[in-house]
């Protein structure tokens, strides 16, 4: 394997990183800022280009084996359409949040280039993530995924809300990669290597009682760091804090892309290195993911600042989620990881619009995120207040939205796994869910606006990037609600390969 | 091999036991023997230094702190380079572009710095 071939296998993530160079680079010497936006975004929008042609070319056996993943530097990364998938879900994240940001940062004066130029390298350390096949280069991926997150939560630092998110998401994010260190290096201690096949060959090796203690040791490590990233129940404390005091746009992406990427990184690790040890690990995953779905609902109903409920709605989501991996574990069939797939895009469509009709009023009136000041919207913000409905629906999972059918699949996974039990437990929260979703919707089309709720004018900065991106996001949730077929026959291609196919 | 992996590292429970019971002895043993007449001057926390003069926890500036970070930067740079060197030739041109890569990103932040003011002092 030569090094051309193993920059091939890279070459989405090495195309961000270079974006990300450029946004720094026009920074230093340009004054205005505007430019940056459309650099970043085009560095992201060639990336994701990269992997749809690196996935028609596996899709058509043209430069790669369909049926053999390309690997590179001796083994730690592979190509293959797991990967490419993802990519091009985060950098679609990425550039939603692009648009979102844009107006946002404007009008608070903090359009300064360093945001674009953070934000394409977490995408890079999301990207390698999911391309990692290598316990080291995932976590050395986890890292620089994290680090940009922990800045660009604190990125309104003249808020002191925004820097207290920042430093509490930076003592629990150091905390749970430590964490995670320790986990990977038991793995590694107990399969003597580093690359996922070579733990699922070492793991598999090992017997006996001594061996089975060590490994739940292990595992229990790697899921908890898993569970802080991905704010799983108990480890969701942080979540609903740093979602509040980040800027809107920052809590968009970090609700959906750094959670995507946990999810997607974690199931190839678990289900390529540790898929056969699932024994060992059933017991945690099911005990975490019914706490995270019952809190994540159940203390998401009191609260009245929209934020909040968001962040307490997306710990729900990732009970959800972690089903996938439940289902994929003990059924041994891929349909569960096809699942979190199909609902990483679902959630992403209807959480970044229901962030960005957030931003949308923010940016045109005074807004404390609180519930009382979104009524009347439907009179006052008639189109903002339509789309928000539509993301509302979809979040509780009602048909014809994508939503619907991200936990229809996901249900499935679980019932077809033997686990109908633990499918009737998620349904039951997801209609618990429905009073704190429809509730919004009530406020806005019910309830009369509050005093002093007054739009002001058209802003200067142009909120046309926020419309197009809500109204994008609303298009996709109902075209792909209506339609979600091709969606979900793209999520079982891409998850072909990686359960040793 | 589990329970071999374990024995092996019997050892190390040893001597990790030993040091923490070290500990306790010497300052449990220091603490029984040893008269005890406290003074202001020996609470002084440098009974035989400078006086402490003012609150520790005066403002400093922030300017330490950014020199502190690029000369980390330069410092890995060097612990990565001395290493190289000895590969040169093994790692043929592949190494020699990786290197050139690297050091690029790092002059990159250089000017970063640089642009962005952090190497003046005032």
């Amino acid at each position: 394997m030569n090094a051309g071939n193993a920059v091939v296998v890279i070459l989405p993530g090495v195309v961000v990183a270079v974006g990300a160079f450029v946004v720094f680079l026009v920074d230093l010497f340009v004054a205005r800022k505007a430019v940056l936006a459309w650099i970043a975004a085009a560095g992201l929008i060639t990336g994701a280009a990269v992997a749809v042609g690196q996935w028609i070319s596996v899709s058509n056996g043209l430069h790669f084996n369909a049926r053999k993943p390309q690997t590179g530097f001796a083994g730690m990364v592979s190509l293959d359409k797991y990967a490419l998938f993802c990519v091009v879900l985060f950098a679609g994240i990425g550039v939603a949040t692009i648009m979102l940001s844009d107006a946002y940062l404007a009008r608070r004066k903090a359009a300064r280039g360093e945001f674009y130029g953070l934000l394409l390298l977490v995408i890079t350390g999301m990207i390698g993530m999911v391309v990692s096949t290598d316990v080291v280069a995932f976590f050395v991926s986890f890292e620089l995924m994290s680090l940009p997150t922990y800045v660009l939560a604190g990125y309104l630092w003249r808020d002191e809300r925004s820097g207290e998110a920042s430093i509490k998401y930076f003592v629990t994010g150091a905390f749970s990669s430590a964490i995670l260190a320790f986990g990977l290096a038991l793995v590694y201690g107990a399969s003597g290597q580093t690359t996922y096949s070579g733990i699922a060959a070492g793991l598999a090796k090992l017997s006996g009682l001594d061996a089975r203690g060590f490994l739940v040791v292990a595992f229990v490590l790697v899921v908890t760091g898993f569970g802080f990233k991905i704010s799983a129940v108990p480890f969701h404390n942080w979540a609903p804090d740093v979602y509040e005091g980040a800027p809107t746009p920052v809590t968009a992406f970090m609700a959906t892309g750094v959670k995507a990427a946990a999810f997607a990184g974690f199931a190839r690790l678990f289900v390529a290195a540790a898929g056969l040890q699932w024994q060992t690990w059933a017991h945690t995953m099911t005990i975490l993911a019914v706490l995270t779905m019952v809190v994540g609902n159940v203390l998401a109903l009191p609260q009245r600042n929209l934020k909040r409920m968001l962040a307490y709605s997306s710990i729900a989501h990732a009970g959800y989620l972690t089903l996938g991996l439940i289902a994929a574990g003990t059924s041994g069939k891929p349909l569960g990881i096809a699942a979190i797939l199909f609902y990483l895009f679902a959630y992403a469509l209807m959480n970044l619009g229901a962030f960005g009709v957030l931003i949308w009023i923010r940016n045109r009136r005074k807004f404390a995120y609180t519930l009382g000041e979104i009524g009347g919207l439907a009179r006052t913000m008639p189109w903002a207040a339509i789309l928000m409905a539509v993301f509302m629906v979809s979040l509780t999972g009602i048909p014809p939205t994508i939503g619907f059918w991200g936990k229809f699949y996901l249900f499935t996974a679980v019932v077809q796994a033997n686990l109908t039990w633990l499918a009737i437990v998620a349904v039951i929260m997801s209609s618990v869910s429905a009073y704190y979703y429809l509730r919004v919707v009530w406020y806005m089309y019910f309830r009369e606006a509050p005093q002093g709720a007054e739009m002001e004018a058209e802003p200067k900065s142009s909120q046309l990037g926020v419309t197009v991106a809500v109204s994008l996001a609303a298009a996709g949730v109902l075209v792909v609600g209506l339609f979600p077929e091709p969606l979900l026959k793209a999520a079982e291609g891409a998850v072909r390969l990686i359960f040793g196919g | 091999m589990t329970s071999e992996y374990l024995t092996n590292w019997l050892y190390v429970w040893f001597f990790i036991a030993a040091g923490g019971a070290l500990v306790v002895l010497i300052l449990l043993f220091s603490k029984l023997i040893n008269p005890s007449h406290l003074t202001a001057e020996k609470l002084a926390p440098y009974e035989c230094g400078i006086p402490p003069v003012g609150n520790p926890w005066a403002p400093f500036a922030v300017r330490y702190y950014v020199f502190g970070l690029l000369f980390l930067v330069f410092d890995v740079e060097a612990v990565f380079l001395f290493p190289w060197t000895l590969v040169f030739r093994t790692l043929g041109t592949a190494g020699f572009v990786e290197m050139l890569l690297f050091i690029a990103v790092l002059g990159f932040g250089l000017l970063y710095a640089w642009r962005k003011g952090a190497l003046e002092w005032a």
